[in-house]
């Protein structure tokens, strides 16, 4: 389910499109495949940080296009937590999450931070981002696998002409 | 629909309340408070940082009145303070408009106020429809300076507000013939602040008058 805004892709710099990419990935993760893959980081220092925004749970509005390309609508609302928080080195880090998992606000938006650090970024990138990409990605071929399964295809019979 | 994107510089980014619900009651309470009891000198007991050119007082103001459905003006020297306008449009998300005369409230420094006739009065048939003015001005005390009466004042208060241009006192002292039309006014000093409504009459005391 894709909803962001149809011009969101147009102009990114590559540092703003790897973080979308992260962001997408932290957000999306579950929460204990997240916890997971955080606690088994090994982290130069525990990272100090301050709230800007503390993690806070509330609804928006899901907007829609029928086929993708139709007139905007009101789809619905959902709950969305989000938060962010500055690190001791002034990075600021940010979370939207689905749902009221404080917790995984936190831990997004911490580590949204930490992977714009120079210092963090390949340690994160690699022991945390891919192995949650990978999992969803299984997780979304698995879906597909099971819909395929049961796929259906319309034909037209051709009478025979001749 | 071309709807400017109001840019937000993350790096100006600081901490509103630390606790949002309990904070926000709580200085509500206290403007509530000052605005029902005009002239009262009301101290915030909360310190927080605050962004760039405003202070304590005016910061907590505006995180508790504001949200993303007011529309805001704001004097041209906090306008250009980009720690001040990216803290109010993360924390508030209240649009930034450029004409005083549609804006819910208006925050300004005391030498640069916007003139009175340009702000919102409201309307007859809607008098709450006016705009808010928030100023943040050097120094507030009780001296007597002004004499304040009217509704939420047993007999009289006195006030001074300083940095006031004779120009603004006049506008505002003549406004209330205009009742209920008119400007609810803050003002925001330190940690301190004292509302005047638009109800409460001012009288510019004479000099002499202050010795009795």
């Amino acid at each position: 389910m894709s909803v962001t805004s149809q011009q969101a892709n147009a102009e990114l710099t590559p540092e703003q499109a790897s973080r979308k990419r992260w962001i997408g990935i932290l957000a999306k993760a579950e929460l204990k495949d997240l916890q997971q893959h955080w606690q088994a980081l090994v982290l130069p220092a525990a990272p100090e940080y301050q709230f800007i925004r503390k993690p806070e749970t509330g609804l928006t509005m899901l907007r829609g296009r029928i086929g993708g390309s139709g007139q905007p609508f009101n789809m619905g609302e959902m709950t969305v937590t989000r938060c962010a928080l500055r690190l001791a080195s002034g990075t600021l880090g940010l979370s939207y999450i689905a749902g009221r998992s404080k917790e995984h606000a936190i831990t997004a938006a911490l580590a949204d931070a930490l992977l714009q650090e120079e210092r963090t970024a390949e340690l994160l990138e690699s022991a945390l981002i891919n192995p949650l990409d990978e999992i969803q990605q299984a997780a979304q071929a698995e879906r597909m696998r099971e819909a395929s399964s049961t796929k259906v295809d319309f034909f037209t019979m051709v009478r025979g002409e001749d | 629909m071309a709807v400017l994107t109001p840019t937000v510089n993350s790096n100006a980014l600081i901490a509103g309340f630390d606790d949002p619900v309990q904070h926000g009651q709580q200085v509500f309470r206290a403007l509530l408070k000052a605005m029902s009891e005009p002239g009262t000198l009301i101290e915030l007991e909360l310190n927080l940082a605050t962004p760039g050119l405003l202070n304590n007082s005016t910061w907590q103001t505006l995180l508790s009145l504001l949200d993303a459905d007011t529309q805001l003006w704001l004097s041209p020297r906090l306008n250009s303070d980009e720690r001040v306008t990216s803290n109010l449009r993360f924390h508030c998300q209240s649009p930034i408009i450029d004409g005083s005369k549609a804006a819910d409230f208006a925050v300004a420094l005391a030498d640069e106020l916007p003139v009175l006739r340009d702000l919102n009065w409201g309307t007859s048939e809607y008098p709450d429809r006016s705009t808010t003015l928030i100023v943040q001005v050097p120094a507030l005390s009780d001296e007597p300076h002004w004499e304040l009466t009217g509704p939420g004042i047993e007999s009289r208060k006195t006030a001074r507000i300083a940095g006031l241009s004779e120009e603004f006192r006049l506008a505002l002292i003549n406004s209330r013939k205009r009742f209920p039309l008119g400007v609810d006014c803050i003002f925001c000093c330190g940690s301190k602040l004292l509302a005047l409504p638009r109800s409460t009459q001012i009288r510019e005391m004479r000099p002499e008058e202050g010795e009795a």
